[in-house]
């Protein structure tokens, strides 16, 4: 259950942190936004059982920390923000990415 | 939130024994998220077994040391039906009635009563016990009957004891027994991180139950002790 999407699963399963990442590079957001933002960006539905999975092992890999604010009205929300390290860690992987995006894209140019 | 996902899920994690803040960070992250998405907790979070096993896959151990675990429990209730037979025996010495003695019974009224709380322990979460009020009594009273029952079943005489030793020997199993107790007292509740309350409250008595079960246990056996004809 990564998400509802045209996308194959296992390729969204490998990118989603870097994704999140970058979501939680434009400042601190909390979960249903993250995934809104996701959808939005054409992701596809990620599920809340894949994505808070994902958000509470960025946590204790020392890349997002996390706290809960008063909601208008609702239960309230749980906040995650990027810590140094995950943006170091953004940074370091985006590289990567572009790297291996224009990788794979010059294999695939004459097909 | 759905109670029997809720329930499914914090079973399955109690199993795997997640710690109670992890399990109420998830709970408190399922609400929020399904709050705002408008999804049940199906929809957005799949079966609660295997989105319980996903959290226990990454989630810190439970703290060692914390809650009134099966062996803990099984020992402070072994120690104080002991030390309560020890009293009964050294209470007839004082008043002339008999010399304090040892039994088979009281020896298997020590081992059923012990496993009969480590059983009950062991089971709590499968068991409902801290989300009903009925059960909990319904379950304690057979045992104390099947720790009653060896008493009188089994009468053969193992060792006499002296009033001193037996007294002695009883306050030291009643100060064991309460020092597990106390040692154990802080069970790992689920915290709701929002409002540090926990989303699925133990009633006050049963949590009281709970605390002293070893005393309600020693209290009830003197009683059937004392009411039964020729004890």
């Amino acid at each position: 259950m990564v998400s509802e999407s045209r996308w194959p699963s296992e390729w969204l399963r490998g990118v989603l942190e870097l994704c999140v990442l970058g979501v939680l590079a434009d400042g601190p957001t909390y979960g249903y936004a993250i995934a809104q933002r996701l959808e939005e960006a054409g992701l596809g539905v990620v599920k809340g059982g894949t994505l808070y999975p994902l958000l509470a092992r960025l946590e204790a890999d020392g890349f997002v920390e996390s706290s809960w604010q008063a909601g208008d009205g609702g239960p309230g929300r749980k906040y995650f923000s990027l810590t140094r390290t995950g943006a170091a860690r953004l940074r370091e992987r985006a590289g990567l990415w572009r790297g291996f995006t224009h990788l794979t894209h010059g294999l695939l140019e004459t097909r | 939130m759905n109670p029997r996902w809720r329930d499914a899920f914090v079973l399955t994690a109690r199993m795997r024994d997640v710690p109670g803040t992890r399990i109420g960070e998830a709970l408190a992250e399922v609400e929020a998220h399904c709050a705002e998405s408008g999804e049940t907790p199906t929809e957005a979070f799949g079966d609660p077994v295997e989105y319980a096993r996903a959290i226990a896959d990454q989630a810190p151990a439970r703290p060692a040391g914390r809650g009134v675990g099966p062996g803990r429990g099984a020992l402070a209730t072994g120690c104080y039906i002991a030390a309560t037979a020890l009293l009964l025996e050294g209470s007839g010495a004082v008043t002339g009635r008999d010399l304090p003695v040892l039994t088979t019974g009281t020896l298997v009224s020590v081992l059923v009563g012990a496993a009969y709380v480590f059983g009950l322990l062991a089971l709590a979460d499968r068991l409902s016990l801290w989300g009903t009020t009925w059960r909990l009594p319904v379950l304690v009273l057979p045992g104390v009957a099947l720790i009653a029952l060896p008493s009188f079943l089994m009468p053969q005489r193992l060792v006499y004891l002296s009033g001193v030793l037996a007294f002695g020997a009883s306050a030291v199993l009643f100060g064991i027994g309460w020092l597990i107790t106390r040692i154990s007292a802080q069970p790992d509740l689920i915290v709701d991180p929002r409002t540090g309350t926990t989303p699925m409250p133990a009633p006050r008595w049963a949590l009281a139950v709970i605390r002293f079960m070893p005393l309600l246990f020693l209290a009830a056996t003197v009683a059937v002790v004392f009411l039964l004809p020729d004890a």
